[in-house]
């Protein structure tokens, strides 16, 4: 699936380099060194992400996330798992089976939901790198909002399932 | 501490190095799951990044800055936010791939609350994430996240772009 993705990516840039060649050498020229540059801009950032997030993947085992989420309900434990959401940097494909192991465990609707939607929209290890893009400030109110969303999301999902 | 500032990233990958290489050498196993995880996340980002940074530099050349501010910019209402929406949920790998596209179109006019509306839904809506959400806990489940998450993404990017309206994104970002 992921392969498939990269081949059909690589494709269609190569693709597009091309045709972009062809029509306009000097600005396609621009285009690839501004790419460069944004490698060369991020490369150190890229490499902190990648080496927090391996640590987060082996400190988060799934071992230690059923014991964090656990089984009650309560607003706390919302709050909990949209903290572990929100530190743990878990990729979709690991994150939803999961999910479904602790719906089958009676976790109920709330907690995974705070758990699942902490982990997409709230990025505590990526932060260096969102700080990058965003600058420091927009950042952190990006993450701060993002974190009321999830539980108001979460608590709203309680309610109708 | 200037010099160790400047090489702080090679100092970083030099420890790593030195870590993953100990880890195998006195078989360390935490170290070396750590390891497999570091290559299958550094695998995967080589798959997906390099593509969509020339893709965005592409558009940043050749697209002009009138278009996106038709589309996307403050005059744009509510169709602005339908398109990049729907924009976003073409994304795949998440914020390493949806921060640099939002700046791209920021730098070509789209509005702030346009672009922050981006970034969130590109965290929550994308088809191919949301596809294997709704296989593993029920399409009941997604559609209530996505009729949920949406307004609220786009009600918090309104708000929090009156509040940073002297903020420039591209200030930041060069």
């Amino acid at each position: 699936m992921f392969l498939f993705q990269a081949v059909i990516f690589y494709t269609i840039a190569l693709i597009l380099i091309a045709i972009s060649f062809w029509v306009d050498k000097k600005k396609t020229i621009t285009a690839l060194e501004k790419t460069l540059n944004e490698f060369r801009k991020i490369a150190g950032f890229f490499l902190l992400i990648i080496i927090l997030v391996s640590l987060s993947l082996f400190f988060f085992s799934k071992e230690r996330l059923m014991e964090f989420i656990g089984t009650s309900s309560d607003f706390k434990s919302v709050l909990v798992s949209a903290l572990v959401g929100s530190i743990a940097a878990i990729p979709g494909f690991i994150a939803f089976p999961l999910a479904s192991v602790f719906r089958k465990m009676n976790v109920s609707w709330s907690v995974i939901a705070a758990f699942t939607n902490s982990l997409m929209l709230v990025g505590v290890l990526t932060f260096p790198l969102e700080k990058k893009y965003l600058g420091t400030k927009l950042a952190l109110i990006r993450n701060i909002v993002s974190f009321v969303i999830t539980i108001i999301i979460a608590l709203i999902i309680g309610l109708i399932l | 501490m200037n010099v160790l500032k400047k090489y702080k990233f090679i100092i970083m990958a030099f420890i790593w190095c030195l870590f993953i290489t100990l880890s195998y050498i006195i078989n360390f196993t935490p170290g070396k799951k750590i390891a497999v995880n570091f290559w299958e996340y550094m695998l995967s980002m080589a798959l997906i990044l390099p593509p969509v940074i020339v893709v965005t530099k592409l558009f940043e050349v050749w697209v002009k800055k009138e278009t996106v501010m038709k589309h996307l910019g403050e005059e744009s209402g509510i169709k602005g936010y339908f398109w990049v929406i729907l924009l976003s949920s073409t994304i795949v790998g998440g914020l390493a791939v949806s921060l640099p596209v939002a700046v791209t179109l920021h730098k070509k006019g789209a509005s702030m609350p346009v672009v922050l509306t981006f970034i969130g839904t590109s965290c929550v809506c994308r088809i191919p994430m949301t596809i294997f959400e709704a296989t593993y806990l029920g399409i009941e489940f997604t559609v209530i996240r996505w009729l949920i998450s949406i307004p609220l993404i786009i009600l918090s990017s309104i708000i929090v772009s009156k509040f940073m309206k002297d903020y420039s994104l591209i200030q930041s970002n060069d």
